[in-house]
């Protein structure tokens, strides 16, 4: 089943180039896909690795996914000319709620342990307590239904409208009003030792 | 374009303090490098220009495989000629449509939908190309999902009776993934294939050369059969326009329906807000079959949704539905 004259018929094969190598001064408009690449990255993408943060609660595959976000926007950008999206910024975003919806799910067993709190010594300093107030946010999103999650993330992070939120997610803005509440007072009572704590 | 809706300052001091700490370095180089295919899909172009070479190969080798499957004499040789639909010349610089199947999220689970790629720059036969697209492409529509693994190469060759995909790189299914996530993501590459040769042939799958026991939760160890339309396809997808099209403000929506009474209900939206709706009939009840609608709608950006029959008063919960983005001009 091995070929065993991969050389000889390599030989008459045409070899094609590496897509780099396709001279780039073919495609139309690069420093202007360039350039629309460039304001997207400034403008969104830490945003949206944070998003995505609160999404999955892990920071490394929040980068990719965001990275991957931007890989296919800017190949469709390049495909289809640097227009092709009449609201990038709102194509970016579905794509990574999406990409985070599929992440987790696939990571559903590992992500969905608990993380660990750091140990912190008694009369821990400000550093630390930071540090485990962040990670129990996280933690208490985590336990919440995914749509809740996405609801709160959308509405209390990146601040959009109702309308937005029910566009990024393909749901009535009814449901995005009735998952915020839900889903506000869900991650209240995860929090409510911490806020206890904190009072 | 949002209206911060402040209403909760502690919940909204609570999500960015959560988040305050990340800072993340990825640069747009990363992002022109990966897009222009030097990671994970640096390994697209080698591995092609050798699968032309292959192929020829491997066909023989194809049926001989199955000839031995079926406790035959080996059939290679002339009698196990390619399907010359499939082995088009590997040609550099084609321009090609393939077809190309993805998983999306119903109300029935996971499920196929198809969007067809023009590919530019394609390099071996369409079925090479399509299954290449389907492992390493991601999806126009945002509401579909990337094959669940990346950075792997694939060679392919198809017989008249069979055809082989070997999937180089792969390591196993993502850990975690559901059984039926993993078992549809691997029905996207047997309809992939299927659709690209204009065939329904079983497809025996391979592991970097060898043959595979079980690949993502499915029985490998013989060819897979596509699953049947009703039990794999999205109850309900718009093949037509495609995310992000441009269309008249007259125009037709074409796809594909299996709902209770062969009912599609649709909306085009602004934003939450039903700019037209209205509702279509799939030919037949209950099987997949076409639908057509035409709308008319002012010029402006919208969401359109083909849905089946909401059981839940509008709160989208429990739908399969398809969306796409599209521009009226």
């Amino acid at each position: 089943m091995r070929p065993t004259n991969v050389t000889t018929i390599l030989s008459t094969e045409k070899t094609v180039p590496p897509v780099e190598g396709v001279p780039i001064s073919d495609h139309p408009g690069v420093s202007e896909l360039d350039a629309a690449l460039e304001r997207l990255h400034d403008e969104h993408y830490v945003r949206l690795v944070r998003l995505s943060v609160l999404l999955l609660g892990d920071v490394g595959r929040a980068e990719e996914v965001v990275q991957d976000s931007f890989v296919a926007i800017y190949q469709r950008m390049r495909r289809d000319g640097p227009d092709v999206f009449s609201n990038a910024p709102a194509y970016l975003r579905q794509t990574v709620v999406n990409r985070s919806r599929s992440t987790l799910r696939h990571l559903k067993v590992a992500s969905r342990q608990p993380s660990e709190v750091p140990a912190d010594e008694p009369g821990a300093d400000h550093d630390v307590w930071h540090g485990v107030r962040r990670r129990a946010v996280l933690d208490a999103l985590a336990e919440l239904p995914r749509r809740q999650r996405e609801v709160l993330a959308l509405r209390y992070y990146l601040d959009l409208s109702e309308r937005d939120i029910a566009q990024t997610l393909g749901i009535s803005p009814g449901a995005v009003k009735s998952h915020a509440s839900r889903g506000a007072a869900a991650l209240r009572r995860h929090l409510s030792d911490l806020v206890e704590e904190t009072s | 374009m949002t209206t911060p809706p402040n209403d909760d300052p502690e919940l909204r001091r609570m999500m960015h303090d959560a988040v305050s700490d990340v800072h993340p370095e990825g640069g747009t180089h990363q992002i022109r490098s990966r897009a222009h295919g030097k990671r994970p899909s640096a390994a697209r172009w080698v591995p092609l220009t050798l699968a032309a070479a292959v192929a020829t190969v491997l066909v023989i080798g194809g049926a001989a495989w199955l000839g031995r499957l079926n406790g035959d004499v080996p059939a290679a040789g002339p009698g196990s000629t390619a399907d010359p639909t499939a082995q088009g010349s590997a040609g550099s610089g084609r321009t090609v449509e393939v077809p190309v199947y993805y998983v999306g999220q119903t109300a029935d689970g996971p499920r196929l939908f198809r969007e067809d790629h023009t590919v530019p720059h394609a390099v071996g036969t369409d079925l090479q190309v399509a299954v290449q697209e389907a492992l390493t492409a991601p999806p126009l529509d945002p509401d579909y999902e990337s094959w669940p693994t990346s950075g792997l190469s694939v060679t392919t060759d198809s017989t008249n009776e069979l055809i082989r995909i070997d999937l180089t790189g792969f390591k196993g299914a993502t850990v975690g993934m559901n059984e039926a996530d993993a078992r549809m993501a691997l029905q996207a590459l047997v309809w992939t294939a299927d659709a690209a040769t204009s065939s329904a042939l079983p497809v025996v799958f391979q592991v970097n050369g060898n043959p595979a026991g079980n690949v993502l939760a499915t029985d490998t160890s013989l060819p897979v059969q596509r699953d049947g339309a009703d039990s794999v396809l999205a109850p309900v997808s718009i093949s037509d326009p495609m995310e992000g099209a441009t269309v008249p403000t007259r125009f037709e929506v074409k796809g594909m329906a299996a709902t209770f009474e062969a009912n599609v209900v649709w909306e085009l939206k602004q934003g939450g807000r039903v700019v037209r709706h209205g509702f279509a009939t799939a030919t037949e009840c209950c099987t997949l079959s076409p639908f057509t609608f035409t709308v008319n709608a002012p010029p402006g950006d919208y969401t359109l949704v083909a849905h089946d029959t909401d059981p839940s008063n509008g709160e989208g919960v429990g739908l399969s539905q398809d969306t796409k983005r599209i521009t009226v001009e």
